[in-house]
């Protein structure tokens, strides 16, 4: 049976801030100032979803964006600053529920960008079915951007790279971190040397946000597979709003003899084994085969002992 | 925040064929009364309010000529099914425009508040495999949907990440990494409702400048719309592969696909 998911558009769960202009929070607090917020919560879907509401960790996503931790993980940096609760809740249809929570800048946090989260989910996963099964949370994650004022440091840093296959293709990655107190989006000019130092790629990734105080990875998607060998990558980042531009130094990296592609394969799962790697239904066609040709041996000789030569008859 | 979905039919009966008619609509955010749950309809004759728990719904009918007081309006309902809000705003300005042509001059205000942003995966369509002591992938597509309903337009974006396949069964296996799943391929969204795909201009929802092929055991922005646009439903169907570790055991492995949608592209 074929992997299958839970039917589409199966929760719609919201969260909203309140009061804010925008629905999205974006504060500018002095270090030891508190403000109380509020959220909505809200089922836009047509039947009461348990909801699993948290604040969640911010990170930056591969080649930029904004990246949610998922349930369960451990509240640290700006995420320890609010004290929202984790809970979960029995969302109706069409009726919000508030939550308040409060924001505390501790009194000796430095000036820069901030940035953490709050999330709403359906707490029990959709069920998916088949023998490879993926199941399905869905959720809605609203950004808590805080701001202390003060001077910013913008900073970033590419320290290494390394080589993978996706799709048949070679996938550069390269190491990067802001080190700064600033969000950043910077755009990445990057080119590829092999080992005679002739460019065998060039290209340009637009990053989307790059958070203040994180690090992520630049992923070059190459249009063909490299050959094994040794290779090295140069990037320069460029950021408009601050007006700040790094080049890295030589990024080496190793790519390394393809392994035996894996064989594409579709049909149906194996029932049960017979021994590791053998199955019952390959076991039962060896047998059938075999008693199928035992019949027809059976049959053969009979034929020939029929058709036998007379002077073999007369000879008995 | 408002849901999306929501249906208010207003019937107004018998009118006067002579008389002036008007309709004005108009939309503000749960903001303004956002503590504000109970229903509201206000009316020269004092109608009843009807029941609609959870949002705020105001419909001020009038008349503009003295010699036919609002009392000619004998019906007024308003139930609660699914439509969208664009198509609401549209229904209810036909019914009121189209069925009281002799009504006298009516005003109807119609508050709509803010839906919500949604996302998710479905129609996963990945086959199957057979016992195999040597590495193997079996291939297959998965449709992201992406819903904005807000009416805010502040753009948003689609992430998708996978967890580790867990092994059920009764051999002992062990589970796929997370990385395991990959997305090697991605087509352009398509529009379902509301604000059109602009793909040129790569103003409207578009697969990330930044490319969203990759193993899924990190988060990867799959479609994004940057403000202005994606007010609307989309959807994007994206070509998957799922690589299996040689020698794994036969029986069933389960993995938790996790979609967030958030604001800001």
């Amino acid at each position: 049976m074929p992997a299958a998911l839970a039917a589409p558009d199966p929760t719609r769960l919201g969260i909203s801030a309140i009061g804010q202009a925008s629905p999205t929070f974006d504060l500018s607090m002095a270090p030891g100032e508190s403000r109380v917020l509020g959220v909505d919560l809200v089922n836009a879907g047509p039947e009461n979803v348990p909801a699993l509401t948290y604040a969640g960790d911010v990170y930056t996503l591969v080649n930029g964006g904004m990246g949610v931790a998922l349930r369960g993980g451990v509240a640290t940096g700006t995420t320890a600053w609010l004290d929202y609760a984790t809970e979960v809740i029995e969302l109706k249809p069409l009726m919000p529920v508030r939550r308040d929570f409060t924001v505390s800048v501790p009194p000796g946090a430095p000036a820069g960008d901030y940035i953490t989260s709050l999330v709403v989910e359906n707490q029990v996963p959709l069920q998916g079915s088949g023998r490879l099964v993926l199941n399905q949370v869905v959720r809605h994650a609203l950004a808590v951007m805080i701001s202390v004022p003060g001077t910013r440091f913008p900073a970033l840093h590419a320290s290494s790279a390394s080589h993978s296959v996706v799709g048949g293709r070679s996938v550069i990655s390269i190491a990067v971190e802001n080190p700064g107190n600033s969000n950043l989006k910077p755009v990445a000019d990057a080119r590829v040397f092999d080992g005679a130092r002739r460019q065998v790629s060039h290209s340009t990734v637009t990053m989307g946000s790059f958070y203040a105080l994180t690090s992520t990875q630049l992923e070059l998607h190459l249009e063909n597979l490299l050959k094994p060998g040794r290779y090295t990558a140069v990037i320069i980042l460029d950021d408009t709003a601050t007006g700040l531009s790094v080049i890295s130094s030589p990024l080496p990296f190793v790519v390394t003899g393809a392994p035996p592609a894996p064989a594409l394969v579709m049909g149906p799962i194996a029932a049960g084994t017979f021994g590791d790697g053998f199955s019952y239904w390959v076991l039962g066609l060896a047998m059938a085969v075999a008693i199928l040709a035992g019949g027809i041996a059976v049959l053969v000789i009979q034929r020939l002992w029929r058709r036998r030569p007379r002077w073999r008859r007369a000879a008995r | 925040m408002e849901a999306s979905r929501q249906v208010v039919v207003v019937k107004l009966t018998r009118g006067h064929a002579d008389s002036q008619r008007s309709v004005k609509l108009a939309t503000r955010t749960s903001q303004d009364d956002d503590r504000r749950r109970e229903d509201s309809f206000k009316h020269q004759n004092d109608w009843s309010c009807l029941s609609h728990p959870g949002r705020k719904v105001a419909i001020e009918v009038t008349t503009g000529r003295e010699d036919h007081p609002v009392n000619d309006v004998q019906t007024c309902q308003l139930n609660r099914m699914p439509i969208i809000v664009g198509g609401f705003l549209t229904a209810l300005a036909f019914t009121i425009t189209g069925a009281l042509p002799a009504l006298a001059s009516n005003g109807v205000t119609q508050n709509i508040t803010a839906g919500v942003l949604s996302g998710s995966v479905g129609d996963l369509a990945l086959s199957d495999v057979i016992y195999s002591n040597s590495a193997q992938t079996t291939t297959g597509s998965l449709l992201v949907s992406a819903d904005d309903s807000t009416g805010a337009a502040l753009g948003w974006h689609v992430t998708l990440q996978a967890s580790s396949f867990v092994y059920s069964g009764i051999h002992v296996g062990t589970a796929f990494p997370a990385a395991s799943l990959a997305i090697t391929g991605v087509s352009a969204p398509i529009l379902v409702s509301g604000q059109a795909v602009n793909a040129t201009a790569a103003t409207g929802p578009e697969v990330p400048p930044t490319s969203p092929v990759g193993t899924l055991d990190s988060a990867r922005s799959v479609i994004s719309a940057t403000a202005g646009y994606g007010t609307g439903s989309y959807t994007e169907a994206l070509a998957v592969a799922l690589t299996i570790p040689a020698g794994s055991k036969i029986g069933t492995y389960a993995g938790t696909i996790t979609t967030t949608i958030s604001i800001g592209a």
